[in-house]
């Protein structure tokens, strides 16, 4: 097995060529400035997999490959060959052993890079003194109905829906526009979380239309209140950003908001509704009332001895 | 939620059937496990789980599942029926006992196994504990043997074949002596350390009809391979396994552990548990079998001097 950074059009030929369905492999993702591309190839040197990573720095003198920003995870994807389980669980594995080595051997100060939750499989990265630690994220199966969906919800959650639509609130399909953006910006402000406006900018504004779920909803004056954007392809619809007025506010229209999207997410005949990680306890407190289920996902850490403990400091669940 | 010891007679009031949270499993342990109840607001005992103390070059002491039990045991009864409530429960659970860790042994050296139903480790993570997956593999004992059969790795069905051509011969065990045996040489030729006096507990003590084991395979007379596992209702564990260097074959493992899950299945048990697969080698034995790998996750902390410490021989875990 061997892996190398690939072009493009090389991953969206094979993209192509194996008919896989992902939303995040467009150039509104692919084309922002340190995304690495690459793909994973048999011994007979027929293309079976890719993952993207990011450099990016760390702490002014650090240089890390990480998972792209914005992106849930790594992505990566495998066409495998096995059918036999034993030969399966071996093949995936040798993946992961020869992703373990390559990380490694990209030269950078710090990996720390995660994977999709249908990945399961790390040991190869414990046997090479990676970290491997467990994170979480909700999903909604779409598969039950509607009733059911609003039956799991929290009461607090299904109150805030109750209130904002006895209060008239109303949820609108939109294409994402500069309020859309600016509300999105100004939330993660007040969040104190980095965000990098160009980055937000450019999947708002250039990823294909048949990807996107945007809602907004407003007041009964037609103020905006609160947003959601949600990237969708055949499988899953991915909450990736929310944000709400600090002008004119209403406890409901951000779970209107969030609420409309699962329902349209639903019509769209997608599977899953991934709510994109949940590890910030008052997030996760939220997401947890739309009634998902906890699903673990992975990330692989490793760095010199002298960074690890350095940065223990900061992050001890990491490092 | 609180955390409280508790003695092994309340254990009869939990609705447990995992054998390791069996009054007989845990008297194994004489000394070194404590046995500790979570109740709920009412003060009603809803669950349990175990810590086992060892002690670190001289000063320190560990936190760790008990030796031969995979996971600290943990049980709770969730009777919330609405997703988001049930997650909020089990948040509730974790919480109380990562705040009861916290609480009683901020100086000790945490590396604690839960079992794999525990699939909400957050609670933890806030706490600043590393959550970190282990694996076992597990087989599905609903299929036929027919389909076990074809599961498996073409190499490991082949020695089992050649282990019938070859005159091996697999039959039940009921020698402890010959089980003690044949595991101390295997672990002595690893260098695994053993601990004597619990592994007799297991054998002479614990060990009956009705909750474990054993399959013994031989040429002729002579002892190749055994193994030694423990059930409940639902569940086998493959707890110990060896063979006899001076009379190897190649088939004799694969024989006998292919004899148990059979033995397994036609017991009425759902799954064959290989009893976590962390090391590589035994990891690529189990995996042949063609099992389901399941991760369970493990919780690691220590004081940041000692985990800095720690972290120069176990760079993965601390």
């Amino acid at each position: 097995m061997k892996i190398h950074p690939i072009h493009r059009s090389e991953l969206i030929q094979f993209v192509e060529k194996n008919s896989l369905e992902n939303a995040f492999v467009q150039d509104s993702f692919l084309t922002q400035p340190g995304i690495e591309i690459h793909g994973i190839f048999a011994k007979d040197g027929q293309q079976k997999g890719f993952f993207f990573t990011e450099s990016l720095p760390r702490m002014k003198f650090l240089k890390s490959v990480a998972t792209p920003r914005n992106m849930p995870n790594c992505q990566l994807t495998y066409v495998c060959s096995a059918k036999n389980p034993a030969k399966k669980n071996s093949e995936l594995k040798n993946v992961m052993e020869a992703i373990s080595h390559y990380v490694e051997s990209l030269g950078n100060s710090i990996v720390s890079v995660s994977f999709p939750e249908t990945w399961i499989d790390f040991q190869p990265f414990v046997w090479n003194k990676f970290k491997v630690t467990t994170r979480y994220t909700y999903q909604l199966d779409l598969s039950i109905s509607e009733e059911e969906l609003l039956v799991n919800l929290t009461s607090e959650r299904r109150k805030n829906i109750t209130k904002a639509q006895n209060d008239q609130l109303t949820t609108k399909v939109i294409e994402p526009n500069s309020v859309m953006l600016e509300m999105i910006l100004s939330t993660f402000k007040r969040q104190n979380i980095p965000v990098n406006r160009h980055i937000v900018e450019k999947i708002l504004f250039e990823s294909k239309k048949e990807n996107l779920l945007a809602t907004m909803t407003y007041d009964t004056e037609n103020r905006p209140l609160a947003c959601n954007f949600c990237l969708i392809d055949a499988r899953k619809a991915t909450y990736l950003f929310g944000g709400y007025s600090s002008e004119h506010k209403h406890e409901g229209a951000g779970a209107l908001a969030l609420w409309r999207s699962i329902q349209l997410a639903k019509k769209r005949e997608v599977a899953i509704f991934d709510f994109e990680g949940s590890m910030i306890p008052q997030i996760e407190k939220y997401f947890r009332g739309f009634g998902g289920e906890l699903v673990p996902f992975y990330r692989v850490t490793k760095s010199s001895y002298l960074v690890e403990v350095l940065l223990k400091t900061k992050e001890r669940t990491r490092f | 939620m609180q955390i409280q010891p508790i003695s092994i007679n309340e254990l009869g009031s939990l609705s447990t059937s995992s054998v390791f949270n069996s009054k007989e499993w845990i008297s194994v342990y004489d000394e070194g496990l404590e046995l500790l109840g979570i109740h709920n607001a009412n003060g009603e005992l809803i669950g349990c789980f175990y810590l086992y103390k060892r002690k670190r070059v001289k000063f320190l002491t560990q936190l760790s599942p008990p030796p031969y039990t995979p996971h600290c045991g943990l049980f709770y009864q969730n009777f919330a029926t609405n997703p988001a409530k049930k997650h909020g429960e089990n948040k509730k659970i974790t919480k109380a006992i990562s705040e009861y860790l916290q609480r009683h042994y901020k100086r000790s050296i945490v590396t604690l196994a839960f079992p794999p139903s525990l699939g909400d480790t957050q609670s933890f993570y806030w706490n600043d504990f590393k959550v970190i997956p282990n694996y076992t593999y597990q087989l599905d004992l609903a299929h036929s043997n027919q389909e076990l059969s074809a599961q498996m790795d073409p190499k490991t069905r082949n020695l089992i074949k050649k282990a019938e051509k070859d005159g091996l011969t697999v039959e039940k065990n009921t020698d402890m002596n010959l089980v003690k045996s044949i595991v101390m040489q295997t672990m002595n030729r690893k260098g695994v350390t053993v601990n004597e006096s619990i592994l007799n507990n297991i054998l002479f003590r614990f060990a009956n009809e009705t909750n474990s084991f054993s399959f013994v395979v031989k040429q002729d007379t002579q002892v190749l391979a055994i193994t030694f596992c423990v059930m409940d209702n639902q569940k086998c564990y493959y707890l110990l396994g060896g063979y006899n260097k001076g009379n190897s074959h190649a088939s004799a493992g694969p024989l006998g552990v292919y004899q148990s899950i059979r033995f397994a299945k036609q017991n009425g048990i759902s799954i064959f548990d290989f009893e976590g697969s962390m090391i590589p080698n035994v990891e690529s034995y189990f995996r042949s079998f063609g099992g389901k790998l399941i991760p369970y996750s493990t919780i690691n902390k220590a004081p940041f001097v000692i985990e800095s410490l720690l972290k120069l021989s176990m760079k993965q875990q601390f």
